[in-house]
């Protein structure tokens, strides 16, 4: 037999719990505990410095930006690179082939 | 005076202005007054004022009407429970019983309480089992008594008492001898009161205000979570999946290959009576009724003395330092089981089945075997609604019968 006080203890001890029921799966926001000992480091800071002072990184819009630019910088490089990779390569296997052709003949 | 509040706090002074140290002990001690028929037990080696507490508790409450029996001298059962009118019995034929002071009296106290026979063990422990006292076949019912006893439990005794008699004891605390500092200060008192500590204690709560006290505290009401709490805290001293409680082999010989031995059960030899909880219980309202709160933390502390002469530990050199050692295990492990929201889910579970939840909550009972039990409870539910098979069961998985 359930008892009521027991109900009434689970359901006092759900009401303080920020859970929520997604289908078959059971999430929760831990929240982000900053103490005030733990500061928030500047990008700039993470990048040069060797230690960081605090758990949190925050980027200004501008570092933002620049940093943005930057990415797609490297991605359309990185993409220019790949395909004059795949041409060396065919031009390597094309060479490699004439010279096994002439060493047979 | 009208605030009940500040009698409870001007005994605690009163008492303290004449008792050296010990503070922790004296406070519950204080507490444990508050709640109808309460038994307090003192347990110190000899000297260390074990029977001056109790006589200064007795006299703040009582004033002189109090009575005190010791175990050191022959009681007869005369002088504890009651004795024939001899007078009625020669001229009427009649057993007609005189009832003793001890029985009639609202404060009882009973000095080296470990050397009473086991006649008057038998009935004093009658008296505190049932409220009342049977002499020559007639019942006197004891309305609402205090009782408090001594003992130096390292004292040689023709008996040994019963631990069933212990467990009729509230709380049981323990005194420590007095440092350099406090032997001082015991001079000081002794000198201020001209060394009659015990008879310069005032009267300081009449017998109709501790009436009123007690009600009020027996209708003190406990939050849910509160009283989760303390149920939560005696279970985890009681709880044995091996079933301890009705084994002839205890632990450590039980709890070998036994998933849960790092919990605190395996530290117990014998569980807690169901009294533990009741008199906890009683000792936060009594401390809600008096400071207005009572915090998780005061409870753990309670708890030390609630527990102390109820249980037997595997670990036995220095029972109060293993049972505090167990305690703070404890705040951890009741931290651990807020971080799993364990309650959430099985509320969740309680409401509805569901799959998902239940796995996470077999997931859960792996390391808690509190919680297992309940989720033991939810499956046979579930079973006779067909929702899951007996054989895909918790129980069953961990070859539990």
């Amino acid at each position: 037999m359930e008892s009521e006080y027991f109900r009434k203890f689970l359901e006092s001890k759900s009401s303080k719990v920020n859970a929520k029921i997604i289908g078959d799966l059971l999430a929760w926001d831990e929240g982000l505990q900053i103490s005030r000992s733990s500061k928030f480091t500047d990008f700039l800071e993470l990048v040069y410095a060797e230690k960081t002072t605090g758990d949190a990184i925050v980027l200004e819009r501008g570092t933002a930006l620049d940093l943005a630019e930057r990415i797609e910088w490297m991605e359309k490089s990185i993409e220019s690179l790949s395909k004059k990779v795949k041409v060396l390569v065919a031009i390597l296997i094309l060479v490699s082939l004439v010279a096994i052709w002439g060493w047979l003949t | 005076m009208t605030n009940k509040r500040e009698y409870v706090r001007t005994m605690q002074e009163e008492v303290m202005k004449r008792f050296v140290g010990n503070e922790e002990a004296t406070y519950i001690a204080i507490l444990n007054l508050l709640h109808k028929r309460s038994t307090l037990l003192i347990r110190a080696p000899r000297g260390t004022g074990k029977s001056t507490l109790m006589l200064l508790l007795l006299k703040g409450m009582f004033g002189d009407d109090f009575t005190v029996i010791s175990g050191a001298s022959e009681v007869k059962r005369g002088e504890v429970i009651g004795r024939l009118h001899i007078p009625s019995l020669e001229k009427e034929g009649t057993e007609k019983v005189l009832w003793a002071r001890f029985v009639q009296a609202h404060g009882k106290g009973i000095d080296e309480v470990n050397r009473l026979n086991p006649y008057t063990t038998a009935n004093v422990h009658h008296m505190m089992q049932f409220g009342e006292v049977w002499a020559y076949g007639q019942k006197s019912t004891a309305s609402d008594y205090t009782l408090i006893a001594n003992e130096n439990p390292n004292d040689l005794t023709t008996f040994i008492q019963p631990p069933p008699f212990y467990d009729r004891f509230d709380v049981c605390v323990y005194l420590n001898s007095l440092t350099v500092s406090q032997k001082f200060e015991l001079q000081e008192k002794n000198n201020r009161y001209e060394n009659d500590l015990i008879n310069s204690m005032p009267q300081v709560i009449r017998y109709e205000d501790l009436l009123e006290i007690r009600r009020e505290v027996e209708g003190t009401e406990l939050d849910p979570e509160t009283l989760g709490f303390i149920n939560i805290l005696v279970r985890d001293f009681q709880v044995c999946v091996r079933d301890k409680e009705h084994s002839s082999v205890l632990p450590p010989v039980l709890c070998e290959g036994c998933h849960f031995t790092r919990f605190v059960c395996s530290s117990v030899k014998e569980p807690p009576s169901e009294r533990a909880t009741v008199v906890l219980t009683q000792l936060a309202k009594a401390k809600k009724w008096l400071e207005g709160e009572v915090r998780n933390d005061d409870i753990i502390e309670m708890a030390k003395w609630v527990l102390v002469h109820r249980i037997s530990l595997v670990r036995n050199e220095n029972v109060i330092e293993e049972i505090d050692e167990l305690l703070q295990r404890e705040k951890e492990r009741m931290l651990e089981r807020e971080s799993r929201r364990q309650w959430f889910i099985l509320n969740e579970l309680y409401t509805n089945y569901s799959p998902g939840l239940y796995r996470t909550a077999r997931e859960i009972a792996v390391e808690d075997n509190v919680f297992a039990e309940e989720l033991y409870a939810l499956e046979e539910k579930w079973i006779k609604e067909g929702k899951i098979k007996k054989e895909e069961t918790l129980k069953a998985t961990l070859g539990i019968k």
